[in-house]
């Protein structure tokens, strides 16, 4: 079943007759829709599907406001097993567990970071929490949660990696299962990143900068933010496999605090038309994050070369990309025409506050 | 020196407490559905509204079993799958004309309280 189809059975759970059928079609539209304009911005269908998912986010709150005018409001035994689960969850103590992070190659040519899946279910359970054989789903459970929540993974890509005779899961899975569970998510470190979920702390150890960077995007594509959301520019995730160049900026940067540096891209296509082909294409913002020094933080960006102007709040930043939002309008940037830039300091926290534009005017940057 | 999140963002609370009145005004002229309503709601508003799908569609399903907007079935314009296309009745525009009647009244009302005693704000 794929993850679309296990969505709208989520949030159609509950309704009967006309109105779960008429929701199910409604919503099934608007998936298939915005799969489609994601795919127009160079998304394949299964990173589409996985976009647009992400974006609708629980199917759970979709079902609440649904019963609520479809139905009358009752507590429900599913409502009452939460409740005990949660009432039970709470006597754990707060500990913390560590496992291996690596990144790696999706079968679909992105990638994503995954964690040691024995390790991840071996420490789990001794803290109170579970994590199940990923077959057609996953469920995390960790001390604290409100409720169990079990995450489709039928037709993700990538959602587990086999590597030396070890299971791995995608931290994207993760992620999003533990935020489904209802649990407050916080990431902090650098070189170990904490994922802190309710009163448990999982430690995910790596050589691999790249693990990092993929989890703390993970906050700002969970933030539900104006950033990410606003006119429909999806934020994806860098390319690694390109040739990078360092970017170092000196300012008011905290020593051991995550930045992050979103600069946007031109993605180009030719469309069919009745008279030949059309060149046309859309911007998406590209995203690379990285921990400070005092003072100092090295990003490196994708080899284009493009010259940026950093903004001070996303308002502006939204303003000086307009003009380049427009279908057909493909331009380039160039030191006249600065690309539109933010740098952004990350609080690791999964919600609205996950970021603080960092203002320009007290950083430098340094181009090499 | 790091500025305050984007301020253009409403407090969730405020934003459900006035969520009909935000898709009675979207949905006045042409009839829209609930992608297209997202959309204008962020483009008209420069990001300021994000209705997000799990606050979208039971708003618009019970502003529609109120009456105030009727719904019915039409390809979309890219994928071609149905999509339910959303309109005001007329009783949804004289709706909106009272909230917006009602809004704007409260809204000078609470105006006055923020003026200083004395001065002619």
């Amino acid at each position: 079943m794929r993850p679309t189809e296990r969505y709208l059975q989520q949030a159609t759970r509950g309704l009967w007759g006309k109105e779960k059928r008429a929701l199910r079609t409604e919503l099934h539209g608007h998936i298939l829709e915005r799969i489609e304009e994601f795919r127009l911005g160079g998304l394949g269908i299964e990173e589409a599907e996985r976009q647009v998912l992400r974006e609708l986010g629980a199917p759970g709150e979709v079902r609440h406001g649904m019963l609520s005018v479809h139905t009358l409001p009752a507590i429900g035994k599913a409502s009452m097993i939460s409740l005990m689960l949660a009432s039970f969850l709470l006597v754990w103590p707060q500990t913390s567990a560590q496992v291996n992070g690596v990144y790696h190659r999706l079968p679909d040519g992105g990638t994503a970071a995954f964690v040691d899946l024995q390790q991840l279910k071996t420490t789990l359970e001794t803290l109170g929490g579970t994590v199940d054989d990923p077959v057609d789903k996953v469920t995390v459970t960790v001390a604290g949660a409100p409720r169990a929540f079990s995450l489709p993974i039928v037709g993700w890509g990538g959602a587990t990696l086999i590597q030396n005779q070890r299971t791995y899961l995608n931290t994207d899975v993760l992620l999003t299962a533990l935020q489904n569970s209802g649990v407050d998510l916080k990431l902090s470190g650098w070189n170990t990143v904490t994922v802190q979920a309710g009163r448990t702390a999982i430690d995910i150890r790596t050589q691999d900068p790249r693990v990092n960077s993929r989890l703390y995007q993970s906050t700002l594509l969970a933030s539900s933010s104006a950033l990410t959301t606003w006119s429909q520019v999806p934020l994806r995730y860098e390319f690694f496999n390109t040739v990078q160049r360092p970017v170092d900026f000196t300012g008011v940067f905290q020593k051991d605090a995550v930045y992050a540096m979103i600069v946007p891209t031109f993605v180009s296509w030719y469309a069919p038309r009745a008279a030949g082909t059309s060149k046309s294409g859309t911007v998406m913002l590209t995203s690379t994050i990285h921990q400070a020094e005092q003072g100092h933080i090295r990003f490196q960006l994708a080899e284009t070369r493009q010259p940026f102007k950093l903004f001070p709040s996303v308002q502006a930043f939204k303003a000086a990309l307009r003009p380049y939002l427009k279908e057909n309008a493909l331009r380039h940037w160039d030191r006249r025409h600065p690309a539109p830039a933010l740098l952004l300091k990350l609080s690791g926290h999964f919600g609205s506050d996950a970021f603080m534009v960092v203002d320009p005017g007290a950083v430098q940057g340094h181009f090499p | 020196m790091s500025s305050q999140l984007d301020p253009t963002s409403p407090d969730g609370n405020l934003l459900r407490g006035h969520l009909d009145l935000i898709l009675l005004s979207l949905l006045q002229g042409e009839p829209k559905y609930g992608l297209e309503i997202s959309k204008l709601a962020q483009q008209r508003t420069d990001g300021y509204f994000d209705l997000r799908v799990g606050s979208l569609y039971p708003a618009l399903h019970r502003l529609e079993k109120a009456g105030f907007v009727r719904g019915g079935f039409q390809p979309a314009p890219r994928s071609g799958s149905p999509v339910k296309v959303y309109a005001l009745t007329e009783s949804g525009e004289l709706e909106l004309s009272s909230r917006r009647h009602e809004f704007e009244v409260f809204s000078r009302q609470l105006g006055k309280l923020w003026a200083l005693p004395g001065s002619n704000v």
